[in-house]
């Protein structure tokens, strides 16, 4: 189809009823694809409910505070270029695609979740910031999507350094894992711009753990809610290391021993294989709900330094909700975790 | 640029245009342009025509260029053309064999952009966006008919999206 349209001038209609975005289609393929976004009431400068996007602004740390705060001052008001044509928004830029696949996914995955009755309201509205600047910040990767936590509750959008992929901040698997780190802060620390207890911890080597289950139930809340086991492989097509379905097991080296360099997705990718396994002995929203009710367990614990306990105390929820779980999910802790003792439900 | 400064070369530009010099260059420029998207500048070649009439102190500049800024993978293409002209009245100053420019004048600007999602849906939408253009120029000869310039600039696009460029060029004096 096409249609030249010629505007001069003239503002597109602010809260079209479907919008250009990337997602996940039922035949389990990716593809762009016109899509409501009910929360989303001005499209042009990227405001509604979930959250204000901002052009550019900073990050900054501030080395004049006791606790080195990090804030983020904000950038201008985003202007969007697109039409509407025949009701679908049609961006004239890459950036329209992105910035609508974002909000369209955060509006997917807050009613996937709600309508499982896991509570993600406390996350809105969460403010992103599209391509800011860092000011002493190691942050550097040219394209990413981040959340940013520590109190400031931000996401983070980063486009373009690859030109032939899917950017990572239009891949709805990496804003669905980002997310999953905004409700992993509220599930932990009780508060969408708390501070976490595990980040006020002396001892890094438990701060990092911690990391580890973070990244791996990030990656829980992308690949369950939509049931896709290796979703990186849209944007990173050479990374085969976070395929949950593959053949990820612990071992020593995982574990955090050296505060100066650690890797927290090797454990993670365990912590969310253990969990599509769940998956494959249940049900994509049966194992959502299972995780977070288990991260919600091992926080009233405490257990910071035993994040392992995290997949114990999965393991004892599935099996209270069904016995003959006991037996392959057992079989597959062990798998997973194979240096860990025997859980008392498996004994 | 101190007041002395300045009030020296407007008394020279006054005395020079009150000997009668003029010149006039025309050419073709290739620039960078910081091109504001909707959130963010994106760096962008661009391509461009001028041409100027200098009777001194004064000018007359007009430009034309085109800058494209695309992007394909897997899932979408947008391929984006942007034309704008510009019309731009100047102070010119110094002596020849260099000029500088000073002008301001208004700018029209076409985007044109072809969204492919599917492969078989695509819609080219084109938007036209009056603005205001300024730029600082230098010019001068190389030889006796061939001619240089140099210059920065910026141009909007509507009220909120401003562009800025670098560019130089070589073309014809006479």
């Amino acid at each position: 189809m096409l249609l030249p349209l010629v505007m001069f001038a003239c503002s597109p209609d602010p809260s079209p009823a479907l919008l250009l975005a990337v997602d996940r289609d039922e035949d389990g393929e990716y593809r762009v694809a016109p899509r409501p976004i009910p929360e989303l009431t001005d499209a042009q400068h990227m405001e509604g409910a979930l959250g204000d996007g901002y052009r550019g602004g900073r990050i900054a740390i501030d080395l004049f505070s006791a606790d080195l705060a990090i804030r983020y001052d904000e950038g201008g008001r985003m202007d969007l270029d697109y039409d509407v044509v025949d009701g679908v928004a049609i961006p004239m830029d890459e950036d329209g695609l992105v910035l609508w696949t974002y909000y369209h996914t955060l509006s997917q995955v807050r009613a996937d979740l709600n309508g499982l009755g896991v509570d993600t309201e406390p996350i809105w509205p969460i403010a992103f910031a599209y391509q800011p600047a860092f000011v002493g910040m190691d942050f550097t990767s040219g394209e990413n999507a981040a959340y940013l936590g520590n109190g400031v509750h931000l996401f983070i959008l980063l486009p373009d350094a690859l030109p032939a992929v899917l950017p990572l901040a239009a891949n709805p698997g990496v804003i669905r894992h980002e997310f999953g780190h905004a409700l992993f802060n509220v599930l932990t620390a009780g508060d969408a711009y708390a501070l976490a207890p595990y980040d006020q911890l002396e001892d890094p080597n438990v701060t990092n753990g911690v990391r580890a289950l973070n990244e791996g139930f990030a990656d829980m809340i992308a690949t369950l809610t939509l049931d896709d086991n290796d979703f990186f492989d849209l944007s990173l097509p050479s990374v085969t290391t976070r395929d949950v379905a593959a053949d990820a097991v612990a071992d020593v080296s995982m574990y955090p021993a050296n505060a100066e360099s650690y890797d927290p997705y090797a454990l993670g990718t365990v912590y969310a294989s253990f969990a599509w396994d769940l998956r494959a002995l249940t049900s994509p929203e049966e194992a959502v709900v299972l995780v977070v009710a288990a991260v919600e367990a091992w926080s009233a614990e405490e257990a910071w330094a035993d994040t392992d306990r995290w997949a114990e105390l999965l393991l004892e929820l599935a099996v209270a909700e069904d016995d003959t779980l006991t037996a392959p999910l057992c079989a597959a802790f062990a798998a997973r975790l194979p240096e860990r003792q025997t859980p008392e439900t498996c004994a | 640029m101190t007041p002395t400064l300045l009030l020296s070369l407007l008394v020279g530009e006054a005395a020079w245009a009150a000997s009668g010099a003029e010149h006039s260059t025309a050419g073709l420029q290739l620039s960078a342009f910081a091109l504001q998207t909707p959130a963010r500048h994106a760096i962008v070649p661009a391509v461009g025509v001028w041409a100027s009439y200098t009777p001194r102190p004064w000018a007359l500049t007009g430009e034309l260029t085109l800058t494209r800024r695309s992007k394909t993978n897997d899932y979408y293409g947008v391929n984006a053309q942007i034309a704008r002209a510009s019309a731009l009245a100047e102070l010119a100053m110094g002596t020849r064999p260099m000029t500088m420019h000073l002008g301001v004048g208004p700018a029209l600007t076409v985007t044109s952009a072809r969204t492919e999602w599917s492969e078989t849906e695509a819609e080219r939408i084109t938007r036209a966006d009056l603005g205001l253009r300024a730029r600082v120029a230098l010019d001068g000869p190389i030889g006796e008919r061939l001619a240089w310039q140099w210059q920065v600039g910026v141009a909007s696009r509507g009220v909120y999206n401003w562009d800025y460029d670098l560019g130089a060029g070589i073309g014809v004096q006479w």
